[in-house]
């Protein structure tokens, strides 16, 4: 019964992709390589972009960097997938 | 409140942006290339037993759950319209974008196999998460025919209805954001948004922004 019991706590887990908690602060965004990732309630980072692909996708050389802009929804800064050639892409990726 | 107009005998024609038998052409079309069947949601027992768990457990009404929602399980989409017949709440053009929307599911379903439909049901965070990837191709496509991104907090909002806690709409609510950054730097960020762009740019270019390439 205990055995089942693990068994299926490790299946729920496996299926579910438990996974290290970073202990990141919510809303969080860095560059893990060529992906932008931003850290979600569960304190862990997951996948936000993958700039390869969106190369690939858009047809132009896309680099993951930090970018601060004022939108709608107001001042929105993080990382995420810029042109190569855009001006935040020569701003550097680990900030 | 345009899917009424739409639906409107005579005068509907004026209505219409995109042709009834564009849309369904372009649901074919995706379809065929994700190998999906679209099933009507009232005429769906499963769907019948969903929304009556769901009303059972208090987290949405069955008439708002069947009416409002289209749902992905698996290969199977459940749409609440007949596709290519606009309706109060779901015009031809919001029909484009739905199918869109629910093969993004459908990539994550490919992408992730059974962990994706495990995770959905029982992380909230997650669930955040596949829907904010998902939501992103309604901004990819609002790009693409108006040349801007709406509010992507009053899209994250939304999250609520799907029992998302207000701190996963925050982080759902920053990562559309930080997306729209990229669209409206020319970025398809989404698979199906990438399939469907070929379909549209294809078929029906005169709907393409001015100034969006």
């Amino acid at each position: 019964m205990k055995s089942c019991a693990i068994a299926s706590v490790f299946a729920a887990c496996f299926f579910a992709h438990c996974r290290p908690i970073d202990d990141c602060v919510l809303g969080a965004t860095r560059c893990s390589g060529n992906v932008a990732e931003i850290c979600d309630a569960d304190g862990s980072y997951h996948e936000l972009a993958d700039c390869d692909l969106v190369s690939e996708q858009s047809g132009a050389p896309f680099v993951c960097a930090f970018v601060d802009e004022t939108t709608e929804d107001g001042r929105v800064t993080g990382h995420t997938c810029v042109p190569a050639a855009d001006p935040a892409a020569g701003g550097g990726s680990d900030r | 409140m345009k899917g009424f107009l739409q639906s409107l005998p005579v005068v509907g024609k004026v209505f219409v942006d995109i042709q009834p038998e564009e849309v369904w052409a372009f649901w074919r079309f995706m379809q065929d290339h994700y190998r999906t069947t679209v099933v009507n949601k009232r005429d769906a027992l499963e769907m019948q037993l969903v929304a009556q768990a769901l009303d059972a457990l208090g987290i949405q009404s069955r008439d708002r759950f069947l009416r409002n929602f289209t749902t992905t399980l698996g290969r199977r989409i459940y749409t609440p319209f007949e596709v290519g017949s606009p309706r109060g709440g779901w015009d031809l053009w919001s029909q484009v974008v739905i199918c869109v929307h629910e093969h993004q599911h459908v990539v994550q379903h490919d992408r992730e196999g059974l962990s994706f439909e495990v995770s959905y049901l029982a992380d909230r965070a997650a669930r955040a998460r596949w829907e904010a990837e998902a939501y992103r191709s309604n901004l990819e496509l609002h790009f693409w025919r108006y040349g801007t991104t709406p509010s992507a907090r009053r899209i994250a909002e939304v999250l609520g209805d799907y029992g998302c806690r207000p701190e996963d709409v925050d982080v759902a609510a920053k990562s559309l954001a930080l997306s729209a950054v990229s669209i409206r730097k020319g970025a398809v960020i989404n698979e199906a948004t990438h399939v469907a762009l070929g379909w549209l740019d294809e078929h029906v270019p005169r709907l393409r922004a001015k100034g969006v390439v």
